[in-house]
């Protein structure tokens, strides 16, 4: 209910329409969310501190992925070669210029913006499987060519990033990290919410469900697609870079299918198209194979499974992955939604209006 | 002269990787990215059965062939009949799941060692000399013998056997297929039976020349270039296919270094994608309806 | 939404939290050592037979009472041998568990983030098992945290041995040498590939090609038929011994018939009567189980009393960091740290039975061990392991020479 008593989707101005925080219940939960998030870094040890930053990274990558995927409908496979090229744009600069975050923070950027409108530019001849081979083959290109990269500079054994400074201060710990993530991905977070809620993100949902409609309209699909290509790879270049200094090495074998994999999976199971659904499915894609191996060590007949744990997340996610196909393809945000329902309206169950 | 031959054995792996795409994809209309995955069970169940067996090869081969043909049904039946309706990239998704969820299982049954199979059978690679200089070992030539097997066999097969013609009546409209009184779920399951084996096939003689492992997923998916580069949906266009393939992979490693031959198949792949997107014999309706 | 509901949720999520993230295991005395090696992946047949041989010393040992009543607790983590799995194992390692060392046994391409956390927490690096030496265990970049115990084969030191060893068995044969180099594509084996050539042409031996293969690669007939094009009769590579199993069977199904020596690795001798390839030379830096030494004997009871199906021939290397791991923390004694053991480690001097014909000794100076080559092959007449040369000493700054037996 907002403050005046009625119901939250009765709006009587346009600045009730456009408030993110719009009802009490929103309010209060992104409240309790930001608290908890302010305090996790200083009740969870180093270790799961270092666990929730890569939560933040994989967040802002996930974001990327999903407003490709989820919001413009276009199948990428191609994910984990953008994440590569971040981490080597920020590799290469720091070995050939020695270049500050500053500096390697915008140029993978802008790396991935000219990289998205590159691999864009084949969705627009091609649809489905198709725009997904050649998103896959894209993968392969970016890999071999930073690997025969890695090869020829550091012979095969990677690069090695130092801490980055920002306005002098040292981010080495995970603490400091957590604090310089947190609001990167709260402003990535912010970012495509508002990119959805905008002329933009109109277009590319009209482009999601029938480009040849949306053409009709008068949307230029070319544009709005590369552009989406563009906004996707570049926010997922950021999030390479940031996932080289965090790591402080980079390799090619990181980004191997496996990668593609997690990210897919995060937007899958968190749910097509929804921010909070990704968000959601970032931290349980990252989360649970500590919690496998936790549940491992604590539950003696499933002590086998503990070595295994990151060998099983691969088919958890697959299977969770299936199943959230098969029966929810709402993902977790489906789920969430049919809770907040369920307490919203109890004791009724259903209501004349959808919000 | 030796050249040709290394390519031809190539050719004839990639044709029987990339046979089992077109199957699938003539049945249920996805790219099956699990592929590869299907393939190492397959070599993995053939390891098991040779070393149930004592080193006994035919026995290992049969058993292995039967349980890939049943592994193929029941992943039509249980993930992709359900998926039936829903639109192309949810089933190119599922099929990466399911991916997964097989490499998990061969992980969780056979542990991520790597294995060698040809120890158990003995061998010791040495080659038969044929001619001109040319020389190869009796596992390559039981590939060739292989991939012309079905080169051969599988066309005869879908013009003059009743359950063929099923076959083609399916892959060309399910629907009207169905309304004709074709069982296309049985059909279609065979499908997969039949593309499982074959990948089966290929995996077991990978893992007898290299090794066996999880990590050999990434060979059989290799094997969608060919598919693609021929057309999807043409059993011609995937031996034009291989050969572009296997003589791309040779030469680079043969020319130019051993780590581009591992990009080969993709970089080949893009070119087509390029020029030629449904492929040289696939149809061309097939990139509107998507 | 009622107040009271809202209360509740924010308690359990709150309450779940924190039962995932409580309680971890609290800490026992007993010398805490990690391990990250190459257990699974396609290198993993040099090196996770020495994981287990090294488990199996650690476990026997710690049922005799463990070094001075405390026990070893090992700590192993896999790393696919691959340097992104290594970084964080490296990080887990030596960050969250606190290991008092790190034993590697692995890819040489997995040392850089390794060393890098090692320098950073001075935590000492033993290279355990099949773990190739770096340039940096001894001379001007040297890095004190890092000791050899398993091979002593720096890029230098293994091609002093190899390429005399192919001299010597080609002028045995009477043959005019075409050598083929095979490295695999990480920097240790491209760098002792590189050294090779360059004591090929100092020794007048003709290479005819040099190669370095993708660890990953799956297919080499290309790599092989580039080989055959250029006509060499004998091939030498520096990499894990599963390089040169893919290698040399791509070559003879190719119908080639040339010599392939194999530089020092483990998984070496069961190689050996795997292929029963007559022209395929071993050249190892510790002495095969044909040997007959009691020490052999001393592993095949443990094997059999732990249940370890592996032949002894796989579990020495393994056995013998044990008794490298076992040595330095009885020096280091009681209460032990990382800078205890860093200096425990210096002067120690280790006897391995004879698995390696010298003492395991380091100085202040050089970290690492001293070094002995010999060749071994498989002899069709008595179908079994055939030592072709006497043992070689290595000498730093003078050449190695290739002495063979009848």
């Amino acid at each position: 209910m907002s403050a005046r008593g009625l119901p939250s989707t009765l709006r009587t101005d346009f600045r009730d329409d456009v408030q993110l925080l719009d009802s009490g219940f929103v309010r209060f939960w992104a409240a309790m969310a930001l608290l908890i998030a302010l305090i996790l870094p200083l009740v969870l040890t180093n270790f799961w501190t270092g666990v929730a930053n890569q939560v933040l990274i994989a967040v802002v990558g996930a974001l990327a992925l999903n407003l490709l995927m989820g919001t413009t409908g276009q199948i990428s496979l191609g994910h984990a070669g953008f994440v590569a090229a971040g981490a080597f744009t920020v590799a290469a600069l720091i070995a050939h210029v020695d270049a500050p975050i500053g500096v390697t923070l915008p140029a993978a950027a802008v790396v991935g913006a000219v990289l998205g409108v590159l691999v864009g530019l084949p969705a627009l001849r091609l649809k489905g499987l198709y725009l997904a081979v050649s998103t896959l083959a894209a993968h392969f290109v970016i890999i071999v060519g930073v690997g025969q990269y890695q090869s020829a500079i550091s012979y095969g054994s990677g690069f090695t990033i130092p801490a980055p400074s920002i306005f002098g201060l040292e981010i080495g710990s995970e603490r400091a990290w957590y604090f310089v993530l947190l609001p990167i991905a709260l402003g990535a977070i912010l970012l495509n919410l508002n990119w959805l809620r905008s002329a933009y993100g109109r277009a590319w949902m009209a482009i999601r469900h029938r480009d040849v409609a949306a053409e009709a309209l008068g949307i230029n699909v070319a544009l709005y697609k590369l552009l989406a290509f563009s906004a996707s790879t570049s926010l997922t270049c950021v999030a390479g870079a940031l996932w080289a200094y965090h790591t402080a090495f980079v390799s090619v074998e990181a980004f191997e299918f496996d990668m593609l994999i997690q990210y897919l999976a995060m937007v899958i199971i968190g749910g097509l198209g929804s921010v909070l659904g990704t968000c959601l499915g970032a931290v349980f894609v990252v989360v649970l194979p500590h919690v496998i191996s936790i549940l491992a060590d604590r539950i003696p007949f499933l002590s086998g499974l503990g070595g295994k744990s990151f060998d099983l997340q691969v088919g958890v996610f697959g299977a969770a992955m299936l199943l959230f196909l098969i029966m929810e393809p709402r993902g977790l945000a489906g789920i969430w939604a049919r809770v907040r329902f369920y307490f919203q309206l109890w004791p009724f169950k259903y209501r004349a209006w959808e919000s | 002269m030796n050249l040709l031959v290394v390519i031809l054995i190539q050719a004839s792996f990639y044709a029987l990787l990339g046979m089992g795409y077109v199957l699938i994809y003539r049945a249920t209309r996805v790219l099956n990215l699990a592929h590869g995955d299907l393939m190492v069970f397959g070599a993995y169940l053939f390891f098991q059965a040779l070393a149930m067996s004592g080193g006994s090869l035919p026995l290992a081969i049969v058993a292995a062939a039967l349980g890939a043909a049943l592994l193929g049904a029941l992943v039509y039946l249980g993930v992709m009949r359900p998926l039936a309706s829903y639109p192309v990239a949810v089933g190119v998704l599922a099929t990466i799941a399911l991916g997964l969820v097989l490499r998990t299982i061969v992980t969780l049954i056979w542990s991520a060692q790597t294995r060698y199979p040809a120890e158990l059978l003995g061998r010791s690679g040495r080659p038969i000399a044929l001619f001109a200089g040319v020389s190869v070992s009796l596992i390559d030539t039981l590939i060739i013998a292989a991939a012309i097997a079905a080169i051969v066999g599988f066309p005869l097969l879908l013009r003059l056997s009743t359950v063929g013609i099923e076959m083609r009546g399916v892959a060309e409209n399910a629907v009207l297929a169905a309304q004709r009184g074709i069982n296309i779920h049985r059909i279609n399951a065979m499908s997969w039976a039949a593309a499982t084996v074959m990948a089966a096939v290929a995996g077991i003689f990978f893992s007898i020349k290299s090794r066996l492992g999880p990590d050999i997923w990434y060979v059989g998916l290799a094997g969608f270039a060919p598919a693609l580069i021929g057309g999807m949906d043409s059993l011609r266009g995937v031996l034009i296919g291989a050969v572009i393939v296997a003589a791309a992979e040779v030469l680079a490693a043969l020319y130019i270094a051993p780590q581009v031959a591992l990009a080969a198949p993709f970089l080949v792949l893009l070119v087509a994608l390029w020029i030629r997107p449904w492929g040289i014999f696939g149809s061309r309706e097939e990139l509107e309806r998507i | 939404m009622s107040k009271r509901v809202k209360l509740l949720c924010a308690t359990a999520l709150t309450c779940l939290a924190a039962t995932v993230v409580a309680g971890e295991a609290s800490a026992q005395a007993s010398f805490k050592i990690g391990i990250s090696g190459a257990a699974t992946g396609p290198a993993s047949p040099n090196y996770s037979p020495n994981i287990e041989g090294l488990r199996t010393y650690v476990r026997a040992l710690n049922d005799r009472g463990g070094v001075n009543g405390s026990k070893i607790e090992l700590i192993v983590l896999d790393d696919k041998a691959s340097p992104s799995e290594a970084a964080s194992n490296a990080k887990r390692l030596m960050d969250d568990e606190q290991v008092l060392a790190m034993g590697l046994m692995s890819l040489s391409s997995t040392y850089a983030p390794m060393f890098q956390a090692a320098t950073r927490t001075k935590t000492p690096v033993l290279l355990l098992g099949m773990g190739v030496c770096p340039a940096t265990a001894t001379g001007a970049q040297m890095n004190p945290l890092v000791f050899c115990s398993g091979s002593t084969s720096d890029p230098n030191t293994a091609a002093a041995w190899q390429v005399p060893l192919v001299k010597a068995l080609a002028e045995k044969n009477k043959d005019k040498v075409k050598l083929a180099l095979v490295a695999m594509d990480i920097p240790i084996s491209r760098q002792g590939v590189d050294t090779m050539e360059r004591i090929a042409g100092t020794l007048g031996v003709e290479v005819a090609d040099k190669q370095a293969i993708p660890p990953a690669a799956a297919d080499v007939s290309g790599a092989a038929a580039r080989i055959i094009s250029k006509e060499a009769n004998y091939a030498t590579s520096y990499a894990p011994v599963s390089t040169t199993v893919q290698m040399l069977g791509a070559l003879r199904r190719q119908g080639w018939s040339g010599w392939y020596v194999h530089n020092h690795s483990s998984d070496a001798e069961d190689t050996l009567r795997q292929l029963k390839d007559p022209k395929l030379v071993m050249s190892p830096e510790y002495a095969f189980t044909v040997e007959k030494l009691p020490i052999f004997d001393e592993i095949a009871a443990a094997a059999k009393k732990y249940d370890v199906n592996l032949p002894v021939d796989k579990l020495t290397l393994g056995w013998a960091s044990g008794m490298v791991l076992e040595a330095a923390l009885k020096t280091c004694g009681a209460g032990c740290t990382r800078e205890k053991l860093l200096d425990s480690l210096v002067g120690l001097n280790v006897q391995t039975g004879g698995i390696y014909p010298d003492p395991i000794t380091w100085t202040k100076d050089d970290h690492r061990r001293p070094a002995s080559f010999v060749a071994y092959v498989w002899d069709d007449k008595s179908q079994s392991v055939k030592r072709i040369t006497d043992w070689a000493k290595f000498k730093d700054g003078e050449p190695v020479v290739a002495r063979m037996t009848n």
